[in-house]
C-alpha cells in the first residue's frame, strides 16, 4: 500500500513539474458539439501542434476526445453546457476519431494531413530510443553466440578433414563477427579477427594444414569468447551505434578490395543499425529516411555485381548520410 | 446552474467518500489521535490544488490531461487497496468484539498503517482537486453568468456535506452493524474505484484492450444527472461502460463479496480475555 502511494506521489509530482504548455498563437480550430454531433463533423488540420476549441452546445456536460483507433490520443473532461474549452495538442498525420457528445451521436472525423504547411520534424523523445538500444544489444547478444558457437564446430569439421564443408563453416562463423562491427567500430579485436580468419581460409583452401593449424583455432575461439563477453558487459545508445555504423562504413570503404573480408555481413550489421533506427528517422526527416534506403539499394547492387569501385563509392556514400542521422534525430 | 452543481457535486463525492470513510474508520478503532493529521493532509491537498490551478491559468498553460488520468487511475488503485485491506482487517476484528477491541486495535494499528491512511486522505483530495479547480476557474471565466459559479460551488459545499455525514454517521454507528454493512457498501465503492482506474489508465493511454462498449444505460439513467451524479460519485456509476470496466468490477466485487460475507475460518476465534 504504501509502495503505490509513493507512486502517487512520484506521480503528483510529476503532474506538478509537467512542463508548461502555453497555448499556440495559431488561431484555434473550433470544435461546436451539439445534441446531434460535432459541427464540422469533419476537420482537415497540417499535422503538428494543433489547437482545438471545443464549444459545448448541448444541454448535457460532456467530454471530448480525440481517439486513434480505441486509443486515447488527447482529451478535455468537465465541458458543461455553454462552456468552451481548449486542447493543444500535437498530432501525426493520420485519421483519427473525434468523439461528439453522446455516445448515439454519430462521431466525428479528424484528418491530420502530413504535407500541409511545414510538418514539424518529430525529434524522438529518449523513451523511444530505450526500444531500438535494447533491440539491437539482443541482435548482437544473438550474432556472437553464433559466432561461439560457428567457432566451436569449426574445429570439429575440420577434424573430419572435409575441405568444402570447413571453408563453408568458417564463412558462416565470419558472417557473424562482420555483422558485429558497428558494435566495435575500428577496434582491433575485429581487424584481429579478419586477419587470423583470412589466415585459416588460405590454409583450408590450399589443404596444407601448417603446424598452428591447431592454435589458430584455440585462438579463433578465445577471441568468439572475448567479443560475446564484450557484447555481454555492453551497452550500446542510438549515438554509439550510428557512430559505429559510420566508422564501419568508413573503414570498408578504405579497405583493400582484395582483403578477406565478409563485405555483405558488415553491411548487414550497418543496416540492422539503420533498420532500427528507421521508424524515428522517418518521422524526424522523411527525405533522408527516403535517401538512406535508395543508398542501400546502390550499395546492394554493387555487391552483387562485384564491382570495388562502384561498391567504394556506394560506401562512401552511404557513410556521408549516415553521419546526417545523429544530428537529424537529435542524438548529439 | 444545474450542471456545473452536478460536476462539481460528483467530483466532492468522489473525494468527500474516501476521506470521510477512512474518518470514520480511524474514529471505530478509537484512533481519533490521527485525525488532526488526516484533516491537514486534505487542507494542504486542496491548498496545493489551488495554487497549481490558478498558476496554470495564470500561465495560460494547459491542463495536463494524460498525466492526471495516470495521476487518478493510481491513486484509484491505491484506494482499492487500502479500503479492500480495512474492510477485512475489520472482519478479522470484529469477532473478538467486547471490551479489548479499542486497545487491541490501538496497539495493532502500526504506525505505517496510520500514515498510509493519512496519505490517503491526502491523495483521494489531490485525486478530484486540481480538476475541480481548473473547472472552477472556468466557471468565473467563461462568459456563462453568475448561476454558474454558484452552481458549482453549491456542489462543492454538497460534497463536503455528505463527507461530514458519512464521517459523522459512520463514526456513530454500532461497531458490528458498521462493519458489516460498511463492509459491503464500501467493497461496493472499491470496485467502482477499481472500474474508474481501468478507464483512467485508458484515456492516460496506456490500457486499450477490451474497449468495446458493454451497454448502454445513457438513455435510461444519464450520468450526468441528479441521480446518475450521486451514483457516479459513490459507486462510480458509468453510463456506458466498457467490456473491461465492467469485468474488472465483477471480477473483484463478487469474490470480495463472497469471502466477506462468508464466516471467517482461517483465524480461531479470539476468547474475551478477563482482567
Amino acid at each position: 500500500m504504501s509502495i503505490s502511494l509513493r507512486t502517487a506521489t512520484l506521480l503528483l509530482l510529476a503532474v506538478l513539474a509537467m512542463p508548461v504548455k502555453a497555448f499556440a498563437a495559431a488561431a484555434p480550430v473550433v470544435v461546436t458539439v451539439t445534441a446531434k454531433g460535432c459541427e464540422p463533423a469533419e476537420i482537415t488540420v497540417p499535422a503538428g501542434e494543433v489547437t482545438f476549441q471545443i464549444v459545448n452546445k448541448s444541454s448535457r456536460a460532456m467530454e471530448w476526445e480525440i481517439l486513434s483507433g480505441v486509443m486515447v490520443v488527447d482529451e478535455r473532461e468537465n465541458i458543461a453546457p455553454g462552456f468552451k474549452q481548449r486542447l493543444v495538442t500535437t498530432l501525426e498525420p493520420g485519421e483519427y476519431i473525434m468523439t461528439c457528445g453522446l455516445l448515439s451521436n454519430p462521431q466525428g472525423k479528424l484528418i491530420v494531413t502530413g504535407t500541409g504547411g511545414p510538418a514539424a520534424p518529430v525529434r524522438p523523445a529518449a523513451t523511444d530510443l530505450i526500444g531500438p538500444a535494447a533491440e539491437y544489444r539482443v541482435y548482437l547478444v544473438s550474432e556472437a553466440n553464433d559466432l561461439v558457437k560457428g567457432a566451436g564446430t569449426l574445429s570439429s569439421v575440420l577434424h573430419s578433414g572435409d575441405k568444402l564443408k570447413s571453408v563453408a563453416t568458417l564463412a558462416a562463423a565470419q558472417s557473424h563477427f562482420e555483422r558485429l562491427r558497428p558494435a566495435f567500430g575500428g577496434c582491433d579485436a575485429i581487424a584481429a579477427f579478419v586477419d587470423l580468419s583470412g589466415g585459416l581460409k588460405a590454409e583450408l583452401v590450399a589443404g596444407s594444414a601448417s603446424p598452428d593449424l591447431t592454435d589458430k583455432l584455440k585462438r579463433f575461439e578465445a577471441g568468439a569468447r572475448a567479443l560475446q563477453r564484450r557484447v555481454a558487459s555492453s551497452n550500446f545508445s542510438p549515438a554509439d551505434m550510428l557512430k559505429g555504423a559510420g566508422i564501419t562504413l568508413n573503414k570498408l570503404a578504405s579497405e583493400d578490395p582484395a582483403a578477406p573480408v565478409d563485405r555483405k555481413a558488415a553491411v548487414e550489421g550497418v543496416h540492422k543499425v539503420i533498420d532500427l533506427l528507421q521508424p524515428l528517422l522517418a518521422k524526424a526527416d522523411g527525405a533522408l529516411d527516403s535517401q538512406l534506403k535508395a543508398d542501400f539499394a546502390a550499395l546492394d547492387a554493387a555487391l552483387n555485381g562485384a564491382d570495388p569501385a562502384a561498391t567504394n563509392a556506394a560506401l562512401k556514400q552511404l557513410a556521408a548520410n549516415t553521419a546526417k542521422m545523429t544530428p537529424a534525430l537529435g542524438l548529439e | 446552474m444545474l450542471v456545473p452543481f452536478l460536476i462539481m457535486l460528483r467530483e466532492g463525492i468522489e473525494a468527500a467518500l474516501i476521506v470521510g470513510i477512512i474518518a470514520a474508520y480511524l474514529k471505530q478503532i478509537g484512533h481519533q489521535s490521527a485525525m488532526p493529521k488526516v484533516w491537514a493532509g486534505v487542507v494542504l491537498a486542496v491548498v496545493l490544488c489551488a495554487v497549481v490551478g490558478v498558476a496554470l491559468e495564470f500561465a495560460n498553460a494547459e491542463f495536463p490531461q494524460k498525466a492526471q488520468e495516470l495521476f487518478e487511475a493510481v491513486v484509484g488503485l491505491a484506494a482499492v487497496g487500502i479500503l479492500t485491506g480495512m474492510v477485512f482487517w475489520m472482519k478479522r476484528v470484529a469477532r473478538s468484539i467486547k471490551a479489548t477491541l479499542h486497545g487491541s486495535i490501538d496497539a495493532a494499528i502500526a504506525e505505517g498503517s496510520g500514515a498510509a491512511l493519512i496519505g490517503m486522505a491526502f491523495f483521494a483530495v489531490a485525486r478530484e482537486g486540481l480538476e475541480s479547480v481548473v473547472f472552477l476557474i472556468a466557471t468565473f471565466q467563461q462568459d456563462v453568468g453568475i448561476e454558474a459559479p454558484i452552481g458549482a460551488a453549491l456542489g462543492l459545499a454538497v460534497a463536503i456535506v455528505i463527507g461530514a455525514a458519512i464521517t459523522y454517521g459512520g463514526a456513530r454507528i454500532n461497531l458490528s452493524r458498521f462493519f458489516r454493512w460498511t463492509g459491503i457498501f464500501i467493497l461496493f465503492v472499491a470496485a467502482g474505484l477499481l472500474a474508474g482506474a481501468v478507464r483512467s489508465l485508458h484515456e492516460a493511454g496506456l490500457w486499450n484492450g477490451l474497449q468495446k462498449i458493454a451497454f448502454d444505460l445513457g438513455p435510461v439513467l444519464p450520468a450526468d444527472g441528479v441521480l446518475g451524479t450521486l451514483l457516479t460519485g459513490i459507486f462510480g456509476y458509468q453510463e456506458a461502460p466498457t467490456i473491461g470496466e465492467v469485468l474488472a468490477y465483477l471480477i473483484f466485487l463478487l469474490p470480495a463479496l463472497v469471502l466477506f460475507v462468508a464466516p471467517a475460518r482461517a483465524i480461531p476465534p479470539v476468547r474475551e480475555v478477563r482482567q
